[in-house]
């Protein structure tokens, strides 16, 4: 039987790297900033050790399928009415992950670049990434490994030129911590930039030697992306400190407003922050649409691929214009913690039981 | 040559009507360079030649026609040297007519035999036009498809080269030939580029990138070329020897490679015969060079009208001064000055080359200067209307440096609307747009190195 083809390991490794760089940039920071008065590695590496937890979950599940999606095995294994309840508190998810993302890209726009420009205008780019996710994974993939080599160079350079006007006695504490994060809902609005594994496990087809790839892949991704993540937080916090840091709504963004240098061609590296953030954007939007689609066609096999994703990006676009202010983005995230903890590890385990109902099944039956 | 006339004497005699001899005057009455000769007798009837005077050796028909009397006729016949003389019906006489070859026959004969008398016109093997070197082989491909193989066969002097042909066009009935070395091209492309090959219906073909049309269904028609289309043997049998195909036809210098990724039109046969690290560092001046003609412009119209003060204060100063008195907004002037240099380009390339470098001066120079004169554009913008039309001159393949003419104009309008950001995503869009792409089964986005392999 012809193998179904799958993503390479620096196919994943890209995809994961450009999803912690369209999640960790602009609102992230500001969630980690307020949620602690401790050194902010700490709810960081608790978020990364639960990432890494919900990858060997979901690389579990995932090994224990033959060449099929795991939508699509779920569903054989426990009906697909079944199978469209456990996944959708899933799909519910990863539609709310592209009202956000997409709203929250625009308003980023609209706040640094463009503010004459209408929201609803900004939205149409969602038309590019629908348009990807229609012509399936593998372009996905393609598309990411050209996305990579541009937006990790240029983030690269952005890093190290933020470097410039800091005072590292502004970043303190840098070892202790009360663990009053713990209690602050900012630390679980922030989990949204640890899911890049959940979106992935639903596309394409797996076995236990891809699951294994896949999940080594993501582990280097994440060593890769965690200094990232941290310049992201502290670079801002080290140049205006921890209390004003604090009340801006996107620190990193005014942090790249402050690096000056002569050499530099560009005056604003702000504009230049927000156009390497687009390529991550686009990329993971269609990573997610893809992801949403997807699960769809496994659930409804009937449903033609076209109205599917041409139906999901009009309901995107449309309740990402819905949503009134940036305030209401913020909520957004807060309000759906719940499902991004079902996507995380509910998920998985619910996965592995149906898997093991049709194992059981297929015992008694033998 | 005994046996030709006793085939000529053992020819069928068909009725009044069924007579190849008054069949092909039928066909062929209406053409001026159709002849007829008698060139002897067969009993009691005469034997005719029947050519198509335009398609035929001079010093070949010699042979035949002039004799007087059937000794003559045998002697010549004697001395002729071609290939083995076939006799065939009435289709066989008209395809070999239109071949070049001769048709002997009676009045009466139903059949007739065909010698080949033919001779192609064909130019002298000579350099490139289009992808000159300063390092590497000096000769191309001409019209001839033999002396295009013979030219291949002389660098892959290798029983694993393989060539495969067929005939495509109902009318034209042109030559289409397959090379391959067998061991290193993919069985089941040659099998799909084979059956895609045998089922086009045209009536005729003129050249390989007519038939690329053909070959790629109009549904997957996009705007980037899917083939290398190339006129050195050097580059055609470096690719077959990567494992590629190549398609030539009969009638056109240019070879097709399937299949083709992006970064293949970014090679230079050159890149093979220098020193590697010169190859790279050229590769990534023709990168540069991509990226400057896509962007240039887009990034003038994005400074200067949308995202002000991103640019360095000083530049943006230099670029406001240089625009005062400037009547259009910036968009308006800058498609202005593409649209014009496109026009320069495109009469240069058409017309005689003593005159071309004439228009050139008169655009590049004198235009340029008059239309800064008259405040039409700005001088900044004459600077970067120049150097996109360098840029683009530096892309190795002609058809992709016609795909860069095109996109610049639609980053142009994204920039214009969205400054920058319409800039980034318009680059990702075409990312997103060549990752859907595939060549002949093959992804059109992969690896910048090229791969490796050599016939096993």
């Amino acid at each position: 039987m012809k193998t179904p083809p799958s993503l390479t390991g620096y196919n994943m490794f890209a995809v994961q790297v450009l999803y912690f760089g369209a999640s960790a940039g602009f609102i992230y920071p500001s969630l980690i900033i307020r949620s602690t008065t401790g050194a902010y590695w700490v709810p960081i590496a608790i978020w990364a050790a639960l990432a890494l937890l919900s990858c060997l979950l979901y690389s579990k599940l995932l090994s224990l399928l033959e060449n099929e999606s795991l939508i699509e095995r779920i569903g054989r294994s426990i009906g697909l009415p079944a199978a469209f309840i456990v996944s959708l508190p899933q799909l519910v998810f990863i539609f709310g992950a592209l009202v956000v993302m997409l709203r929250a890209y625009s308003e980023m726009i609209t706040m640094t670049m463009l503010p004459t420009t209408p929201i609803t205008f900004l939205n149409g780019m969602l038309l590019a990434p629908g348009a990807l996710a229609l012509a399936g994974m593998m372009p996905i993939a393609r598309a990411a490994r050209v996305l990579f080599l541009v937006s990790s160079l240029l983030s690269v350079f952005l890093m190290l030129v933020g470097f410039s006007d800091v005072n590292w006695t502004l970043g303190g504490p840098w070892l202790r911590t009360s663990g009053d994060f713990l209690l602050n809902k900012n630390f679980y609005s922030g989990s949204f930039i640890w899911m890049g594994f959940a979106f992935t496990a639903l596309i394409g087809s797996y076995n236990a030697r891809i699951s294994s790839r896949y999940r080594k892949s993501y582990f280097f991704a994440l060593a890769f992306s965690f200094p990232m993540i941290a310049g992201f937080i502290y670079l801002p916090v080290l140049t205006f400190s921890r209390e004003l840091s604090r009340h801006l709504t996107l620190p990193f963004i005014s942090k790249m407003d402050s690096v000056y240098h002569y050499w530099i061609v560009f005056e604003n590296l702000t504009a230049l922050f927000v156009s390497v953030t687009m390529l991550y954007v686009l990329l993971i939007m269609a990573m997610k649409l893809h992801a949403l689609g997807e699960s769809l066609k496994c659930l409804f096999p009937r449903l033609k691929s076209a109205w599917i994703y041409g139906t999901i990006v009009l309901l995107v676009y449309a309740a990402a214009s819905a949503l009134p202010s940036w305030r209401a983005v913020e909520g957004t995230i807060f309000f759906t913690v719940g499902l991004r903890m079902y996507a995380l590890f509910g998920f998985p385990l619910l996965g592995m039981a149906a898997l093991a109902i049709r194992g059981r099944r297929k015992k008694a039956a033998s | 040559m005994a046996e030709i006339l006793e085939t000529i004497h053992r020819l069928r005699t068909g009725s009044g009507n069924r007579a190849l001899f008054g069949m092909l005057r039928d066909a062929f009455g209406d053409s001026a360079d159709y002849k007829t000769e008698a060139v002897g007798t067969s009993g009691s009837e005469t034997i005719y030649v029947c050519f198509l005077a335009s398609l035929c050796s001079t010093q070949k028909l010699d042979l035949l026609v002039g004799t007087t009397g059937i000794e003559e006729f045998s002697a010549k016949l004697s001395r002729y040297s071609g290939t083995s003389i076939a006799e065939g019906g009435h289709e066989a006489c008209e395809t070999a007519i239109c071949n070049g070859s001769a048709v002997l026959c009676t009045a009466v004969s139903e059949n007739g035999l065909l010698v080949d008398l033919s001779e192609t016109q064909q130019r002298s093997i000579g350099s490139p036009i289009t992808e000159s070197v300063l390092q590497g082989p000096m000769y191309a491909f001409n019209e001839n498809l033999d002396a295009n193989t013979a030219l291949i066969r002389q660098q892959i002097r290798s029983p694993k080269l393989k060539l495969w042909e067929t005939r495509i066009g109902e009318t034209s009935r042109t030559r289409v030939a397959i090379f391959y070395c067998s061991g290193a091209a993919d069985p089941d492309l040659l099998a799909k580029l084979k059956e895609r090959l045998q089922n086009i219906r045209t009536d005729g073909i003129q050249d390989s990138g007519q038939l690329l049309r053909l070959l790629i269904s109009r549904k997957k028609m996009g705007l980037f070329p899917l083939a290398i289309s190339s006129e050195r043997p050097d580059r055609s049998t470096a690719d077959l020897l990567r494992g590629k195909m190549v398609v030539m036809i009969d009638g056109s210098p240019f070879a097709l490679t399937v299949p083709a990724v992006y970064t293949d039109f970014w090679h230079s046969p050159e890149d093979n015969y220098v020193n590697p690290y010169v190859a790279y560092f050229l590769l990534t001046l023709r990168f540069l060079a991509m990226f400057m003609n896509l962007f240039l412009p887009a990034m003038y119209v994005a400074l200067t009208s949308v995202n002000v003060d991103v640019n360095r204060l000083e530049i943006s100063l230099a670029a406001s001064a240089s625009r005062e008195g400037v009547p259009y907004p910036v968009f308006i002037e800058t498609f202005l000055m593409l649209i014009i240099i496109d026009f320069i380009t495109e009469a240069g390339i058409r017309l005689p080359k003593t005159i071309s470098s004439t228009v050139t001066m008169v655009g590049g120079v004198v235009l340029g200067q008059a239309i800064i004169q008259a405040n039409i554009v700005s001088n900044l913008l004459v600077i970067i209307v120049a150097a996109t039309a360098i840029t683009n001159f530096i892309v190795i393949d002609y058809q992709m440096g016609l795909v860069q003419r095109i996109l610049k104009y639609f980053i142009v309008v994204g920039a214009t609307v969205a400054g920058l950001l319409g800039i980034v995503f318009c680059f990702t869009c075409l990312v997103f747009y060549l990752s859907c792409l595939e060549s002949f089964g093959a992804p059109y986005l992969t690896s910048l190195r090229k791969k490796e392999a050599s016939p096993s």
